[in-house]
C-alpha cells in the first residue's frame, strides 16, 4: 500500500496544480481535473485498469497506462510548443518596436 | 506612367549578407532613392556596408528571421507614407531593373500587389534539385490556397500600401512566402505575375533554402492553424 501512498501524493500536488490555475482556460482545468481524478480511480482500484484494457482491446491494463500516458505526453509537447510560438510573437513586437524606435533616434 | 519614385520603398531583409549587402544597396540606389535593410542581428558587417552604400538601416535587437524582417520593413515603410513597397533580396540574385516593369505592370492592371516570377522570365544557373523543389512548392501552393502562380517562393516583389496594411506577417521565418499567398487568397486581394530574371550564384546556392526547410515550412503553417 506505499506505492499507492505515494503516488496519491503526486496527485495531491497535481490536484492543488490545477485549483492553482485561477482564471485560466476553463477547458484545460476540466480536463487536467478528470485526468487526475481517473488517475485517484487507477491507483485505488488497479483491477478497473484491466477491465477497461479488455473492453477496449489492450492485454492489460498496465499496458493502456503506458498508452494513455505517451498520448498525454505528446499532446502537452504540441500546447508547449503553441504556447513558445505565443512568446515568440510577443518578442517578436518588442523587438521590432526596439529595431523601429532606434531608427527614430538616429 | 506617374509615380512619385519618393514614394517606392524597397526594403531588403538581410542576415550575415555583408559580403553583397553593399553591392545590392548600390544598385537599388541607381533606381530608386529608397533602400532600407533590415539587419537582423548579424554578426558580420552586415550594417556598417549597408550604410555605408546609402541604405536607411534598421536593426533587429535579436534574429528573428526573415518574415519578422520583412514586416519590420513594412511597418517602417508605412509609417513613412509609403505607396509602393519592393520587397528584395539580400545576396544578390534579383535584378532592380525589373522593378520599374512590375511597377508599370501594376500600375496598368489596378492589381494589389505583382509577383515576379522565374518561371515567366528567366534563370542564370538554376540546379535541377532547385527546380524541382520549387515545383513542389508550386504544387503545394495550388492545394493549399487554390493559387495558380507560376512561381510561389519568389522574394522579388512589388506591393501597394493597400496590400501591405492588408498583410500581417506572422510566420517568422521562412514559411512567411506561404503566408502572404495564404493572406491574397483570404483577404481577395488582386496580384500579377510579372517575369523577372534570377541569377543563382554559388553564394546564393549557399544562402538558399533547402529540401528539408520544407519540412519546417509545413510544420510553422500548421503551427499558426493550431494557435489561432
Amino acid at each position: 500500500m506505499i506505492i499507492q501512498l505515494i503516488l496519491s501524493l503526486g496527485l495531491a500536488g497535481c490536484l492543488f496544480y490545477v485549483m492553482s490555475l485561477g482564471r485560466s482556460s476553463l477547458a484545460m482545468k476540466i480536463a487536467l481535473f478528470v485526468t487526475v481524478v481517473i488517475g485517484f480511480i487507477f491507483v485505488w482500484f488497479p483491477d478497473t485498469t484491466s477491465v477497461i484494457a479488455r473492453q477496449v482491446g489492450v492485454g492489460r491494463g498496465a499496458d493502456l497506462v503506458m498508452y494513455l500516458w505517451i498520448v498525454l505526453t505528446l499532446l502537452f509537447i504540441v500546447r508547449l510548443h503553441l504556447k513558445l510560438r505565443e512568446l515568440t510573437e510577443a518578442m517578436t513586437q518588442l523587438a521590432r518596436r526596439i529595431a523601429l524606435n532606434d531608427t527614430e533616434a538616429d | 506612367m506617374t509615380l512619385d519614385l519618393d514614394k517606392v520603398c524597397v526594403i531588403i531583409p538581410a542576415y550575415n549578407e555583408a559580403k553583397m549587402i553593399g553591392k545590392v544597396v548600390e544598385e537599388v540606389r541607381c533606381l530608386f532613392p529608397n533602400v532600407v535593410v533590415i539587419d537582423d542581428c548579424s554578426t558580420d558587417q552586415t550594417m556598417r556596408n549597408a550604410k555605408d552604400a546609402g541604405a536607411h538601416v534598421l536593426q533587429h535587437p535579436i534574429n528573428l528571421g526573415q518574415g519578422a524582417a520583412l514586416q519590420t520593413g513594412f511597418d517602417y515603410a508605412m509609417a513613412a507614407g509609403a505607396s509602393h513597397i519592393v520587397t528584395f533580396d539580400a545576396d544578390g540574385q534579383h535584378h532592380i531593373e525589373d522593378v520599374p516593369r512590375m511597377l508599370e505592370a501594376l500600375a496598368e492592371s489596378g492589381a494589389d500587389l505583382a509577383l515576379g516570377s522565374r518561371f515567366l522570365g528567366t534563370t542564370v544557373g538554376m540546379t535541377q534539385g532547385r527546380r524541382r523543389l520549387l515545383q513542389a512548392a508550386t504544387l503545394f501552393t495550388k492545394l493549399t490556397t487554390g493559387l495558380s502562380l507560376s512561381d510561389c517562393h519568389n522574394g522579388l516583389r512589388v506591393l501597394t500600401a493597400k496590400a501591405v496594411r492588408t498583410l500581417n506577417l506572422r510566420q517568422n521565418r521562412m514559411a512567411h512566402a506561404s503566408e502572404i499567398l495564404g493572406g491574397i487568397r483570404r483577404h481577395r486581394l488582386n496580384f500579377i505575375e510579372v517575369p523577372v530574371t534570377i541569377s543563382y550564384t554559388e553564394y546564393s546556392r549557399q544562402k538558399g533554402q533547402t529540401f528539408s526547410d520544407a519540412f519546417v515550412i509545413c510544420r510553422d503553417l500548421i503551427a499558426v492553424k493550431l494557435a489561432s
